[in-house]
């Protein structure tokens, strides 16, 4: 090949990918009783982009499930199929085989054709149960004449989308003129500087060919809804006509709006409307008089397929026409660049400030303007440039109606999904991570959460559950809630299986104490270990990637009403809230997630094993003294843990005290990565700036807890 | 103490094989790719870093981004090991990777002609004659070339992750 290809097939493999999710939310959103034509059209139009692509790039194995997935959706939208639950499903079936397909690629293994194949059976066997239906809804079409030449008039209206893409038009021409001999008799008139194209005049063409009329049907319907154009049997040339078929033609295609003469209005005229097969009712007759006789200009609105959003899209169409798309793709690496770059204006700002504050305000009154002036700037600049990152939380929360529709499925319950709050923005980086442990208490609430509607219907609610997603701003904090109206924790139980499990509890504890056990390693009180959950991991991955993320959970529950998680985490991955602490001459920062409180001991509370490995008695419990001077071999003159600060740090359930010099401050600080030039370093998770542009290097601590045993 | 560029010229029958940067380290001449170059500053402000070898010194914040310094003359033993406005770091970048390195001073830069590059003899020194491409002579001094990536990423420099396991 003498192009390289490579660049296309990146952009292949996002649009793809982008164009899978958008059929998988289409299709569960579709409403099986009435669905709406404008989905089932761009269920379509997504599937036969992919279909393109593949075939393209030569990735067989889409192509064919793609192709025969468009099939059917083809039959759907015209309406000689109609679509029901066990369809959806086998739909669904085929998306993830296609994204499987396409992750494949990518990683440049191809998938087992296993899949591919089931998948493509069962898409048949739905179209061979359809078949016998479909001869008897759509008789027109198969009773067109074959292997014979005839004139076909073609209408095209001239729809947004064409006039935005006019290389789909293009492309129809090139088919079109592959089939026979094409003329075009009028085609919208483009008006002014703006180029803005009439559109109240279709396009119209005569073929002259031999293929059938629902070959044609066929071969528009890839690139044209329905509902946009029109396929009309003039003649038949092999059979002409009372009329010489050079006469007819011309009366017939000159656009001027006289009425033709009435022997053509005869037998050889059929039209093939998509879509309605009831107005073929009249023959044809009706409906191609009043053709010509409507002035051009009303010929779109007279329509009854006509898209209704026409009159007010008409501005925009023309506007968007010359700009194309209003969003651009960028790779991350680029704007994480930005956001580096921004960030070290920031500091350098930071340090003219220090540098001008020293200096008197009157005699450098306009540098001290000037400067609280850069200071806003760089501030509105961060904030704008780190809202780049961010992406709306509908990312995570589009995959829940899937999980939900096939778990309840399995476990046959009802459920509802709700969400809240999708617009939610965080970043990038978070709505990655996030994913996972929220899939985790979704399916958690389903299975244990959710009775089975025999019961709830005992307990006096409503058959069909509900589980809410919702998302929002708190603070400085993303608050995500996953609540069910279940059956909510039981208290009892809970404490059972924690005095079976060896755990400290009483019965004195708070309920929140006890809802907190969940989280613990291997905790499950579900009586049936499934394949959906029950094996009791998942809560404590949970609660450490969600604290890994600088996160913390929350549950409120309440016997017969429910339960409900609350997630809380930062804005972004980026900034971490720390406490900043001395130890001699340099600076750490221990994240203030971790930490459960300071103090300064007593000498009597301070006591030892051996001799040495120190502890501390707070509060009734013996905790290990960690000195950081130790486990970073730095020299320092407080040594006795009197004259310095305890700092008691909690992960991973383990607790210790860790002994500094001194508490500096609280602060907000930026993480940086310590990797990125150098190595992982025990016991420090990464670095940030100071104030002064100084380094101080941010705690690991759960690796200090475990140092310190 | 340049190499004169006429001069230099003189010797057109040679293809120049690069631009060096030249530094010292104790009474010893070292060259550099150029291109591995970043920048020169001061030593300052840094942070150091608990549990590495005394040759790491820690790392500074270099307009944002925090990158790890390392003193050359502590890991040969070479020249004489204090730190004031004097100090100078180069800063290198390496595939992807900032490094900073600590020497005693920053000569010059200077053109390389191939007839003034000798190969390297073997013997034995601190640093492994692995890390050098050669012996440059220039107006009677000897110039030693150090293929800096390589040596910076060595497992002996304990910069990078994979290799101090």
């Amino acid at each position: 090949m003498s192009i390289d290809m490579g660049q296309f097939y990146q952009t292949f493999f996002d649009e793809s990918a982008e164009r899978l999710e958008e059929m998988e939310s289409l299709l569960l959103s579709m409403d099986i009783e009435a669905p709406d034509i404008e989905e089932l059209n761009a269920i379509f139009r997504a599937a036969h982009s992919i279909k393109g692509g593949s075939g393209t790039f030569g990735f067989t194995d889409m192509t064919e499930v793609t192709h025969v997935l468009e099939n059917l959706l083809d039959r759907l939208r015209k309406g000689e199929m109609t679509p029901s639950e066990p369809l959806t499903d086998v739909f669904l079936e085929a998306v993830d085989v296609l994204k499987a397909q396409l992750n494949g690629h990518i990683r440049g293994e191809p998938t087992a054709p296993e899949s591919k194949d089931a998948v493509c059976r069962k898409l048949l066997e739905f179209s061979e149960t359809f078949d016998g239906s479909h001869s008897s809804a759509n008789p027109e079409i198969d009773n067109d004449i074959e292997a014979s030449e005839a004139i076909y008039r073609i209408e095209i209206q001239p729809a947004k989308f064409l006039l935005k893409q006019p290389a789909i038009l293009e492309t129809m021409i090139e088919e079109l003129t592959r089939q026979g001999k094409l003329e075009t008799l009028q085609q919208p008139v483009i008006k002014g500087k703006k180029k803005k194209t009439d559109k109240s005049t279709p396009w119209v063409f005569r073929l002259t060919t031999s293929t059938s009329a629902k070959t044609l049907q066929e071969t528009l319907e890839f690139l044209i809804p329905p509902k946009d154009f029109s396929i009309e049997h003039v003649v038949d040339v092999t059979h002409p006509a009372p009329v010489s078929d050079d006469d007819l033609g011309f009366g017939f295609f000159d656009d001027l709006p006289l009425p033709p003469p009435d022997a053509s209005t005869d037998e050889s005229v059929e039209t093939v409307t998509t879509g309605a097969p009831s107005a073929v009712e009249d023959t044809g007759f009706g409906f191609f008089e009043e053709l010509p006789l409507v002035p051009a200009a009303e010929a779109p609105a007279s329509r009854p397929s006509g898209k209704p959003k026409l009159p007010q899209g008409a501005s925009k169409t023309a506007a968007s026409s010359g700009n194309g798309d209003s969003s651009i793709r960028v790779s991350v690496e680029r704007v994480d660049q930005l956001i580096n770059l921004v960030g070290e204006l920031v500091i350098t700002q930071a340090m003219l400030a220090q540098t001008g504050a020293a200096l008197d305000p009157v005699t450098f009154e306009r540098l001290h303007a000037g400067l609280a002036q850069l200071e806003r700037n760089t501030r509105d600049l961060q904030e704008s440039v780190m809202s780049i990152r961010m992406m709306p939380i509908s990312f995570v929360f589009s995959r829940f109606p899937r999980v939900v529709r096939d778990l309840a499925g399995k476990l046959n319950k009802q459920v509802e999904l709700v969400t809240v709050g999708e617009t939610t923005e965080l970043d990038k980086g978070l709505i990655e991570k996030i994913a996972d442990p929220l899939t985790h208490l979704v399916r958690n609430s389903l299975d244990h959460g959710i009775e089975q509607p025999d019961v709830r219907i005992d307990a006096g609610k409503p058959a069909k559950g509900t589980i809410t997603l919702s998302a929002s701003h708190q603070g400085g904090n993303i608050v995500i809630q996953v609540s069910d109206d279940g059956g909510g924790l039981n208290r009892d139980k809970i404490l059972d299986k924690a005095r079976e499990r060896g755990l400290a509890v009483s019965e004195g504890m708070s309920d929140n104490e006890v809802w907190m056990l969940i989280f613990e390693p291997g905790f499950s009180t579900a009586e049936v270990v499934t394949d959906v959950s029950g094996r009791g991991v998942g809560m404590d991955v949970v609660k450490r990637n969600i604290t890994e993320m600088g996160g913390s959970v929350g549950i409120s529950s309440e016997a017969g009403q429910g339960t409900s998680i609350t997630i809380r985490l930062p804005l972004t991955l980026a900034i971490l809230d720390g406490m900043t602490v001395g130890l001699g001459d340099s600076l750490y920062v221990i994240p203030l997630n971790t930490i459960v409180e300071t103090l300064q001991p007593q000498a009597q509370d301070i006591k030892t094993v051996t001799g040495e490995g120190r502890m501390v008695h707070v509060r009734g419990e013996y905790l290990p003294v960690i000195a950081l001077h130790n486990v970073f071999n730095l020299a320092t003159d407080i040594t006795d843990p009197c004259d310095g600060v305890l700092v008691l740090i909690e992960a991973e359930g383990k607790k210790a005290a860790l002994f500094v010099d001194a508490l500096v401050g609280q602060q907000q600080v930026v993480i940086k990565s310590l990797e990125t030039n150098f190595r992982k370093v025990v016991g420090v998770s990464g670095a940030t700036i100071m104030g002064d542009g100084t380094v101080a290097l941010i705690l690991d601590v759960p690796t200090l807890i475990k140092l310190g045993q | 103490m340049a190499v004169n560029p006429v001069e230099a010229a003189e010797h057109s029958a040679d293809t120049p094989i690069g631009e060096y940067l030249t530094f010292t380290l104790g009474s010893e001449e070292y060259g550099i790719e150029i291109l591995k170059v970043q920048e020169i500053r001061g030593y300052d402000a840094v942070t150091r870093i608990a549990n590495t070898p005394d040759f790491i010194k820690g790392v500074i914040n270099l307009r944002g981004t925090i990158v790890p310094i390392v003193d050359l003359r502590v890991k040969f033993n070479l020249g004489t090991v204090e730190y004031n406005e004097f100090t100078v770091v180069i800063i290198l970048n390496l595939g992807g990777r900032t490094v900073g390195i600590v020497v005693d001073g920053v000569s010059d830069v200077i053109t390389l002609l191939t007839s003034q590059v000798r190969g390297v003899p073997d013997l034995v020194a601190s640093i492994d004659t692995q890390y050098l491409t050669g012996l440059g002579t220039v107006e009677g001094r000897m110039l030693i070339l150090v293929d800096i990536e390589r040596l910076m990423s060595s497992q002996e420099m304990a910069l990078i992750d994979t290799l101090d396991q």
